[in-house]
């Protein structure tokens, strides 16, 4: 682990959002829906500038003043503006050409003494508010300026968080109680309750915050509690079956172990969900979907790295010029001014800054000793390809070779998914052939699939062109790439044989050769058959293992009849071409040329061909071209 | 056999000293000028004949009583084989006489055999010479032609002259696993080479080229009938073949012992490549029906103790390999009928299939056709070897109801016996179909 020092696998990315830090007149806000900064300044009076999602993307418009905000967001595709003001009451604006409509309008929660929690928007023109005493789900009528009451749903409230990308509200209820709410098509839905047990009996009950508690979107839908004085991080998964109408209670299938207490912030990459810890300024990563330890159902997962920081970054500092140039300045990384938000969204409001945090995977490859493992954890990656091929490339490196059987695994892993793929393609193309307007788009394939042209141009052609690599190892990768093809019934391809083929004629294999097409390992094809036709000079049985192929094709007589006068075999082409009914359609010429330098064999052509004559044209007679034969044929019978 | 033997033409060249030549003489009670003499008389015939050809050399010489059978088998070393003829008595008969001239091509690879197979164990004449002095050769062809000298020569025919290996016949799974599981062995143990993988007589797969995969295959199928006969004892040794139990299957040692320089399992493979011939350990695996025979280049740690370390990765393995080959075995059975045989081979990957032979629980594999018949066979199998035509076909009436009807193109040779009462050429014709059509590529009367 010592020389993991100074290396990152995290970063921040390269172009955060720059906006003006938090201030003395100036205030900012998040909207998580749309992925904005709002830079309020003086209350508004002065400019609201709305930044992102990303750096290039603002524009800047003005509020009066009517107090300070609490809140204030847009509704999706920026059509209305909301603020909060006032804990009972969110105001509302059209917004139109770059700026909000003079008259406002607002909506007050439902019920006296009541107060907004926070409010989130679910669409263009929807909006809940959760308050203390339950959830609102309004519609907004922009033309007549009025929200309306859809629908209602009446609990105690303690806190709420919202997972925008899923539109799951999770609210927390007295003791420890958690209501899942969801939101579709104009509909709310109330999803049974579930309790998180926090406390072993006897201990005092604890009681779980709202900064203890992430929603998390990763592969499904997660939810995460953390206390302050636990090493460990309970992980609910939230029922993924929500789309099909299908309730499961919520299961709590997974523990993380985070190695450290205190506060963590969490953040999902790419399906990893991201450990941030404070105090020791270091990040863990954790994929569910990888194995861990399982105790009584439930996986204990430990972190898949050793903790690290995350790559320091240098920002421009503005406002101090020095020779025109701008002035770089490392960012203190990890400050108490850092929020975190989903899914990937690191924010500092004092730098006036904002993050998409990042995973490089590149530089992640030579942190895991476990080579298996590495390529479970790519596979389920985004856009990992090319680093999988690199590792598979790597791996059959003379240096950092690795012995056959993990080799084979790994074979056996890519194409696993590969396998997937073809199945998951074949069902979807069935089912659009069903309903031609399924809108579902399969999300298997946004899934990394390297298929057989990926090895080959990238990992098995450079490999087996290695002239430091044994003959023998070669060709043993190459026969477990074939059985891990043939394990995961892939149909080969005709370049993957042609390698094998090359790579056999490299280490002078004749015998592996020849048993290899026996058993059908190499398929008959064309191609091949005139790669084995090119070896003839090299090892002469060659011939008979192309001209065989040929024959069982049946889609290359021609080929067949080329090869066999090629080598003056002029009775057995004859033969050939009578078995497979093509003897009245071939030209006589190849034949008579081809049996020119012996007489016997010349005349048994001639006589064939002219017998041929007789049947078609009714005379022995070839056309005027075929002369030339004639006048041979009489040279040496009159001789 | 009337005799065997070997001399080099460079050595006593002084007169006197004509002895020297002579480095193996069957049978040794021959007296000393007789020996002479008779080397005497092969230096001669070899350069007699030579003016007549000067590009190929004297391979047989025939006479009444005798058949001389030559091979020279490396620089100025040369195996002489003396074969008595067998119809000496019947000699009157011309018919007899005719069949007797065609086993000299058998006899010749019967010879080359000897010669392959005592280099497989201990090299080439020129190296041994080279390493060790002449004496030692004398002593080591004395102890090994001994042994081998024991073939018996009337049981040898066709076979012998293809002098082919048996291929298993697998399907593409199978195959795949085999190769995978030998590729991973020598992977995971470095020390070895390359690898020889037998299920009964025929082979799996071998890492070797033909020529050394024919003649190991031959030694170890003349010598493992014995071994496998008694596979459950633990240290058993039976003609000199001992085995050495393992947890799954077990060693055989000694197959590869020299006795005379107490070395033990060496071989010497990879003649055909120039210049690479390779001295080599050999561990020598059984399991079950299952021969592994692996060649090792210096091992590193004590040969049991590697065989323990390869029981334990090989044994649960071949488990499973053994079974989907038994279940392939048992779908493959094909029902033959009784009056139709067949020999067949593929000269280019050396392979043999004949229904004409069968294998008896003892090992000692018989004709099952009469002897006539198979001289025929024997007999059209040397004119078309002879021919520079590369396709043949010809069909024969043997006197006893017999038909062989032979073919050779593309390198393949299939030899098809009917026996058929009355039958006339076309009703053969159709029997022969019958068995083409089981062979990729040969179809007769086309």
């Amino acid at each position: 682990r010592n020389n993991m020092e100074g290396k990152h696998y995290l970063e921040l990315g390269k172009n955060p959002v720059r906006f003006d830090p938090v201030g003395v007149v100036t205030n900012v806000f998040f909207d998580e829906s749309n992925k904005m900064v709002f830079v309020v300044r003086s209350g508004g009076e002065t400019g609201v500038i709305v930044k992102g999602p990303t750096d290039k993307k603002s524009f800047t418009f003005r509020l009066k003043d009517k107090g300070a905000l609490i809140a204030i967001k847009f509704s999706l595709e920026q059509k209305v503006l909301s603020m909060q003001r006032s804990e009972k009451c969110v105001e509302f604006a059209n917004f139109k050409n770059g700026e909000p409509d003079r008259i406002e309008y607002s909506q007050t929660c439902k019920g006296k003494n009541n107060k907004i929690l926070t409010f989130h928007w679910l669409s263009p023109n929807e909006v809940v508010f959760v308050t203390i005493m339950g959830v609102e789900f309004y519609q907004v009528n922009m033309e007549k300026r009025l929200l309306k009451l859809i629908k209602g749903h009446y609990l105690t409230i303690l806190w709420a968080t919202y997972s925008p990308e899923t539109s799951v509200l999770l609210v927390s209820s007295t003791s420890n109680l958690l209501v899942p709410f969801y939101f579709n098509n104009g509909q709310v839905t109330r999803l049974q309750k579930f309790q998180v047990e926090l406390s072993r009996s006897g201990q005092p009950k604890l009681e779980l915050m709202e900064r203890d508690v992430t929603l998390l979107n990763l592969y499904v839908l997660l939810s995460v509690y953390k206390l302050p004085q636990s090493l460990l991080l309970g992980v609910y998964k939230l029922p993924q079956s929500l789309l099909l109408g299908v309730y499961k209670l919520p299961e709590k299938p997974y523990i993380l172990q985070l190695g450290l207490s205190g506060r963590f912030a969490f953040n999902v990459v790419d399906n990893l969900i991201v450990a941030h810890h404070q105090v020791s300024k270091t990040s863990v990563v954790f994929d569910i979907k990888l194995p861990g330890l399982s105790k009584s159902n439930v996986l204990y997962l430990e972190p898949l790295i050793a903790p690290l920081p995350i790559k320091s970054f240098k920002i421009e500092k503005e406002g101090v010029y020095t020779d025109k140039q701008s002035q770089k300045v490392e960012c203190q990384m990890y400050p108490p001014t850092w929020i975190v938000f989903q899914p990937n969204i690191i924010i500092d409001a004092c730098l006036g800054c904002m993050w998409y945090l990042k995973i490089n995977l590149s530089t992640i490859v030579d942190m895991f000793p476990d080579r298996c493992l590495l390529l479970d954890f790519l596979i389920l990656r985004k856009q990992s390809k090319p680093t999988i091929l690199h590792v598979c490339k790597q791996a059959l490196t003379p240096l950092h070779q690795l012995p056959l059987q993990q080799i084979s695994s790994l074979l056996s892993k890519l194409n696993q998914v590969a396998r997937d793929y073809i199945d998951m393609e074949l069902s979807y193309l069935q089912k659009l052939e069903a309903q031609p307007d399924n809108p579902v788009l399969p999300s298997h394939r946004d899934c990394v699939v390297i298929d057989q042209n990926d090895m080959l141009t990238h990992v098995l052609t450079p490999f087996v062109g290695d002239c430091d690599v044994i003959h023998t190892f070669k060709i043993a990768i190459m026969m477990e790439y074939l059985k891990s093809l043939e394990l995961f019934r892939i149909k080969t391809k005709p370049l993957v044989h042609e390698l094998l083929i090359d790579t056999l004629v490299q280490g002078g294999e004749f015998l592996q050769l020849q048993q290899l097409i026996r058993h059908r390992v190499l398929e008959d094809s064309k191609r091949a058959a005139c790669k084995l036709l090119s070896l003839e000079s090299a090892h002469a049985p060659c011939s008979q293992l192309a001209l065989d192929m040929l024959k069982r094709l049946a889609t290359s007589d021609d080929e067949v009849i080329e090869v066999l006068l090629s080598k003056q075999q002029v009775l057995p082409a004859l033969r050939f071409i009578r078995s497979v009914g093509m003897h009245d359609l071939v030209p006589a010429r190849k034949f008579l040329e081809a049996s020119m330098h012996d007489d016997m064999t010349f005349y048994s052509v001639y006589k064939f061909f002219e017998a041929r004559n007789i049947r078609i044209n009714k005379r022995p007679g070839f056309t005027d071209g075929l002369l030339k034969f004639r006048i041979k044929l009489h040279s040496f019978i009159h001789l | 056999l009337a005799s065997l033997v070997v001399y080099n033409t460079s050595y006593g060249t002084k007169e006197g000293e004509e002895e020297k030549k002579l480095l193996f003489y069957h049978p040794k009670t021959e007296t000393r000028d007789k020996k002479v003499n008779n080397v005497g008389l092969f230096e001669a015939l070899v350069q007699f004949t030579r003016s007549f050809a000067p590009n190929s050399e004297c391979e047989t010489l025939r006479t009444k009583f005798h058949q001389h059978v030559f091979l020279h088998a490396e620089e100025n070393f040369w195996l002489v084989m003396k074969v008595a003829n067998r119809t000496s008595k019947a000699q009157h008969n011309e018919f007899i006489a005719y069949e007797d001239e065609m086993v000299d091509t058998v006899y010749h690879e019967v010879l080359k055999n000897l010669y392959e197979t005592f280099r497989f164990l201990h090299g080439t004449f020129t190296a041994i010479v080279g390493n060790h002095g002449v004496e030692f050769l004398r002593e080591e062809l004395d102890h090994c032609f001994g042994q081998l000298m024991k073939t018996n020569l009337s049981k040898c025919d066709i076979m012998s002259v293809y002098n082919g290996v048996s291929y298993l016949n697998l399907d593409k799974a199978s195959y795949i696993g085999f190769q995978s599981f030998i590729f991973t062995l020598q992977d995971k143990f470095k020390d070895v080479e390359s690898s020889l993988l037998m299920f009964n007589d025929a082979v799996i797969l071998s890492g070797l080229d033909e020529t050394d995969t024919k003649v190991i295959v031959k030694y170890l199928k003349s010598k493992l009938k014995l071994c496998l006969a008694y596979p459950n004892r633990l240290h058993i040794s039976i003609s000199g073949i001992s085995t050495y139990m393992l947890t799954y299957g077990h060693m055989v040692t000694s197959l590869f012992t020299s006795k005379h320089t107490k070395q033990t399992r060496r071989a010497f493979i990879n003649f055909d490549a120039p210049n690479s011939m390779q001295q080599v350990e050999v561990i020598l695996y059984q399991y079950q029906s299952i021969t592994a025979c692996l060649f090792l280049n210096k091992p590193s740690i004590p040969l049991v103790d590697l065989a323990k370390q390869l029981d334990a990765f090989m044994g649960p393995q071949l488990k499973t390999l053994t079974a989907s080959i038994v279940d392939q075995q048992k779908n493959n059975y094909d029902i033959t009928e009784p009056n139709l045989k067949h020999v067949y081979h593929n000269r280019c990957s050396l392979s043999v299939d004949s229904t004409c032979h069968v294998t008896s629980h003892s090992g000692e594999v018989s004709c099952v056709i009469p002897t006539d018949v198979m001289q025929v066979v024997c007999d059209i199998n040397r004119t078309f070897s002879r021919s520079k035509c590369e396709e043949h076909e010809v069909i024969n009436k043997v006197h006893n109801d017999h038909w062989v009807a032979s073919k050779r193109t593309n390198g393949r040779e299939l030899h098809v016996v009917v026996n058929h009462k009355n039958a006339n050429l076309s009703a053969v014709t159709e029997e022969i179909k019958k068995v083409s059509c089981h062979f990729n590529g040969i179809n007769f009367a086309e």
